[in-house]
């Protein structure tokens, strides 16, 4: 008899709990996550928050995730202006991903994070000033980024070196949006994979 | 009769304290060769190379992504494994962080008066059915999310603050509402092993001819003081509900030695197998 009560009250404590969590996975947000990490969606399901990732990362990238992540809570995420992922050779943290949440991941071009994104407003190179930093450091220069010469605009004096993405080979990773000398707004920010859809 | 030392709970706080200090490990040792010969929480871990998962919270995450990884299942079926010959809820006396911080609760208890509301210890089974049919519908491992132990583990290894308003629910719901209530009757790790404690090879015997029925044992006992019931009454040989922890504290207590922590005997009476299908 006890036990028919108890069910009973698993029942509602259950609709209950999953009309709750619906409410909290509206509020899930995407955000950077570390390589090869898969699809939000599926990643939020494959993911055992057990933190096997952001205790192998060498350049202590992985952050876990609070509260304010909704479903997400305790999940991996990086900040990329504070410390991208800096795209090791032998990817430590997808190897200890037991779940394979993070998977797939062979050489760096298998990498897929989101896309470099530059603010051409706040970018200066695109004002006309020498900058190249984000272009300089991108492991994966003259792919991921290139410089395109021109003149500047109603100047036939001064040329302007301005970075450009490649979104087929932009990885990224973030270190761009990290060196990046503009800040407030930074002039080039990656967009997580899952957020260019709705762009 | 005197009560002789505390030998189960010396050797189960020792037990408590190292692995509390192997999970820290990695944020003091420091890495030989870029690695550590341990890391991870209680979700998942790794220890010289072999890997190690938490089987519910494998179960949740199958369930959730309804996928199959066989190198995962397998790392949470060697914990299964343990835990099966052991029995169950072993995993909550002697490994849980959680646990231990609710003892440190329960000591409070002691010195103040405060109300304790029972409730069916086999509702932590049904949470437990709970939780997997919620992660198999929401498609998100529930209760790794708001999991205590979950918190417990990720504010002592990666930054405090994350999640802890659950656990500070428990911790007052224990304190204010019922004692150990949360392990007792709500917790769905709790629930899990329960289930799988009754195979357990260890169990709590019983002497009949010890046994003055003082209760003692029931006063101090952390699963729930009647599963002692039937072995008291001379119904079982041993404490067979897999509530069970192993904890050791009624055989502590006992100050005619009728208890004993130790193999589980063949001699189990006739009756018992009634109890055994009613209390898992
Ligand atoms: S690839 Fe390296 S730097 Fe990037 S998140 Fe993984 S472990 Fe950290
Ligand atoms: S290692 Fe994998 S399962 Fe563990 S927290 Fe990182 S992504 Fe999640
Ligand atoms: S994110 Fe920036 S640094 Fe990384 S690959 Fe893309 S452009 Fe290069
Ligand atoms: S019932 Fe849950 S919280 Fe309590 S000791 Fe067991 S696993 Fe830990
Ligand atoms: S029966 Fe004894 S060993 Fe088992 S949980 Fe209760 S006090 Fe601990």
């Amino acid at each position: 008899m006890a036990g028919w009560q108890a069910l009973l009250k698993t029942l509602v404590g259950g609709v209950a709990a999953y009309e709750l969590l619906r409410l909290m996975q509206k509020g899930s947000k995407p955000t950077l996550r570390p390589p090869g990490a898969r699809d939000e969606d599926e990643f939020l399901a494959l993911c055992s928050r057990c933190g096997k990732c952001n205790q192998a990362c060498p350049y202590d990238s992985i952050q876990m995730a609070s509260v304010d992540f909704g479903l997400g809570l305790g999940t991996p995420y990086i900040t990329a202006r504070d410390n991208p992922c800096w795209l090791c050779e032998d990817f430590p943290c997808v190897n200890a991903c037991p779940t394979e949440a993070l998977s797939g991941i062979k050489v760096r071009s298998d990498v897929k994070m989101g896309v470099a994104v530059i603010n051409k407003d706040a970018c200066i190179a695109y004002k006309g000033l020498r900058c190249e930093v984000c272009y300089r450091e991108c492991p994966l220069i003259d792919e991921a980024i290139t410089l395109q010469y021109s003149l500047r605009p109603g100047d036939n004096i001064h040329a302007l070196f301005a970075p450009v993405i490649n979104p087929e080979k932009c990885v990224g990773c973030g270190i761009c949006e990290h060196k990046c000398v503009v800040s407030d707004p930074v002039a080039i920010k990656v967009t997580p994979r899952g957020a260019g859809e709705l762009l | 009769m005197r009560a002789s030392v505390k030998k189960w709970m010396i050797l189960r706080r020792t037990v408590q304290i190292l692995i509390l200090l192997l999970f820290l490990s990695p944020l003091f040792l420091v890495k030989v060769e870029g690695d550590n010969f341990f890391y991870g929480s209680l979700a998942s871990s790794q220890i010289f190379g072999i890997q190690l998962s938490d089987p519910l919270g494998a179960l949740q995450v199958t369930l959730a992504a309804k996928e199959l990884h066989w190198g995962y299942l397998g790392s949470a079926l060697l914990i299964l494994t343990a835990y099966l010959l052991l029995s169950g809820r072993v995993f909550c006396s002697w490994v849980c962080p959680v646990n231990t911080l609710l003892e440190t609760t329960d000591l409070l208890r002691k010195k103040l008066k405060l109300p304790d509301k029972r409730f069916a210890r086999n509702t932590k089974v049904y949470v437990m059915l709970a939780v997997l049919g919620l992660s198999f519908a929401i498609g998100v491992p529930v209760f790794e999310i708001i999991s205590p132990i979950g918190s417990v583990m990720r504010n002592l290894l990666f930054l405090w603050g994350i999640g802890l308003f659950f656990l500070t629910a428990i911790v007052l719901f224990d304190l204010l509402v019922s004692k150990r209530g949360w392990c007792r009757y709500f917790c769905p790790v709790g629930g899990f092993y329960q289930l799988i404690g009754r195979f357990g090879l260890f169990r709590v015997r019983i002497d009949h001819d010890k046994c003055v029925h003082c209760q003692q044992c029931k006063k101090v006992c952390f699963a729930e003081p009647s599963i002692l019931e039937p072995a008291i009454t001379g119904k079982e040989s041993f404490v067979s509900a897999g509530d069970c922890s192993l904890c050791g504290a009624c055989v502590d207590v006992c100050s005619h030695q009728a208890l004993t922590l130790g193999l589980r005997p063949y001699n189990q009476p006739a009756q018992a197998g009634k109890s055994m299908t009613t209390n898992p």
